[in-house]
């Protein structure tokens, strides 16, 4: 089995054992509660694209952060950095399990929203970017922090940055504003999740400047997050 | 030597909190949030959708804000618990209960205390909630008394970090539930069950004072009625497996 395969197993059995599961159950299940209890049915692809965002997109962010500390102070950090594991082995394993699970929650609230003119394969994509924007954000925001206080410090701002694209996204910033926040990787994420449910709802062009610029972040992010796991975390758990 | 430990207790958390800045982030960010939306109200020509949304706004802030402060002295408590530190105190001269008394009596006086100042701040530049300190009292202190329940539900439930934060995401969504009496038609059967939330009671209890002027009473006796169940059956469990003294 190669150090991928065994990784991924890894993550699995962690999440497992944790409260991840039945968490983002209920959480989501909550969500499809708030979904049928709209008066409005179906509820427009704007509202369901924030309800998807709010919670399914972007559950990799603070939990990434949680395991990474967990791993850390179960000195599993220590053992990992003398193995042969690539970094990039590490964070793709975190990415592509907590994705599973934004796929399983994104898709089961979007299924309940039930939008006409849904488009499956757009709404994967929208998801797979978003996750993995979350997820390497995460792991930046865990590298350095002391405490899982003061990662839900860290997490507090970035969450509360990551919120404000929300008033563009309902038409209640304009102009300039609405420009600014569209500079946020949220705004990408509520856009590409928008158009995936309803392929009228922006043109092609707002469509693709929000997989573009998400792909941008997951670059960027993901170079950083490499760097980071590297200097910080790893050298932290020795 | 009791008071001499409380007070070693209370300085070791202040000292935790303290290094990471936690508090002065939290409340920066609550000033932040509050200053934020206060000044919004001073836009003389704001769209009429914002008036109409700022009592869902209040009421999203109010009943996010037990779970959130509820967390950051569980997070305390678990980081105890994966430590090791817990052993430690299990031994010290210390009852267990004084251990946490303290810890969510802070946190439940700022619970009452500050989302007060925020609504009272806001309001003042909106002026759309036609709400007296009385009746802001009542939605709120109930509300705060959920804190102590929220602080040490989470160690409770949770072994680790990971857990920690999902038992808190839980709690949060569950305390949103209820926003969803503002959206549902009053005649509906099924609005009970979204008194079954923590914040239940105390949602309903600010819709009507919204929407018919009250009566409160039954709804603030309801969630205070709630909150005191809900801590006594947590503390219960609490005891038992987290800080008992079995070691």
């Amino acid at each position: 089995m190669g150090p991928l395969a065994n990784q991924l197993r890894h993550d699995l059995v962690l999440q497992t054992r944790s409260l991840l599961y039945p968490a983002t159950i209920i959480s989501t299940s909550i969500i499809v509660l708030f979904i049928l209890l709209l008066p409005l049915r179906p509820p427009s692809a704007r509202l369901l694209a924030f309800l998807v965002f709010l919670d399914p997109a972007t559950v990799g962010l603070a939990f990434v952060g949680a395991i990474v500390l967990v791993e850390k102070a179960q000195d599993t950090l220590s053992a990992l950095s003398v193995t042969p594991l690539r970094p990039w082995t590490y964070v793709a394993s975190k990415a592509a399990t907590l994705t599973l699970v934004t796929f399983g929650s994104g898709l089961t609230v979007v299924l309940f929203g039930a939008p006409p003119r849904l488009d499956v394969a757009r709404v994967l994509v929208a998801l797979t970017l978003s996750s993995a924007v979350a997820v390497l954000m995460g792991i930046v925001c865990v590298a350095g922090s002391r405490s899982m206080n003061h990662l839900v410090m860290r997490l507090l701002w970035v969450t509360t940055l990551l919120y404000l694209p929300v008033v563009a996204h309902f038409d209640l910033a304009r102009g300039m504003a609405a420009v600014a926040l569209s500079l946020i990787p949220s705004r990408a994420m509520l856009l590409a999740i928008e158009t995936a449910l309803d392929p009228t709802a922006a043109s092609s062009m707002a469509h693709m400047y929000a997989l573009a610029y998400l792909c941008l972040w997951v670059v960027v992010l993901g170079a950083r997050a490499l760097r980071d796991f590297e200097r910080a975390i790893l050298n932290e758990g020795l | 030597m009791r008071l001499q430990a409380m007070r070693s207790v209370v300085a070791s958390d202040a000292r935790s909190v303290a290094r990471d800045n936690v508090a002065l982030a939290t409340i920066g960010l609550s000033l932040a949030g509050t200053g934020a939306i206060t000044s919004l109200g001073l836009v003389a020509d704001r769209p009429a959708a914002w008036s109409t949304a700022f009592p869902f706004v209040v009421a999203i802030g109010l009943v996010s804000g037990p779970s959130a402060f509820g967390f950051l002295f569980a997070s305390l408590m678990v980081e105890e618990r994966e430590s090791g530190v817990r052993w430690a105190l299990a031994v010290a001269p210390l009852p267990p209960r004084d251990l946490y008394l303290v810890r969510t009596w802070i946190a439940t006086s700022w619970m009452c205390g500050w989302p007060l100042v925020s609504v009272l701040l806001m309001n003042a530049t909106w002026g759309v909630l036609d709400v007296s300190l009385g009746e802001w009292l009542v939605i709120i202190v109930p509300l705060a008394f959920l804190t102590p329940g929220f602080a040490l539900l989470i160690p409770t439930l949770a072994g680790d970090r990971i857990s920690a934060l999902a038992a808190f995401k839980v709690l949060s969504f569950a305390s949103l539930v209820p926003l969803a009496l503002f959206l549902v038609p009053p005649e509906a059967g099924y609005r009970w069950a979204l008194l079954l939330s923590p914040t239940g009671f105390t949602v309903e209890a600010y819709r009507r004072l919204l929407t018919e002027g009250g009566p409160l009473t039954p709804w603030v006796l309801g969630s205070l009625a709630y909150a005191a169940s809900l801590l006594s059956v947590v503390v219960y469990f609490f005891e038992r497996n987290v800080y008992s003294s079995k070691l």
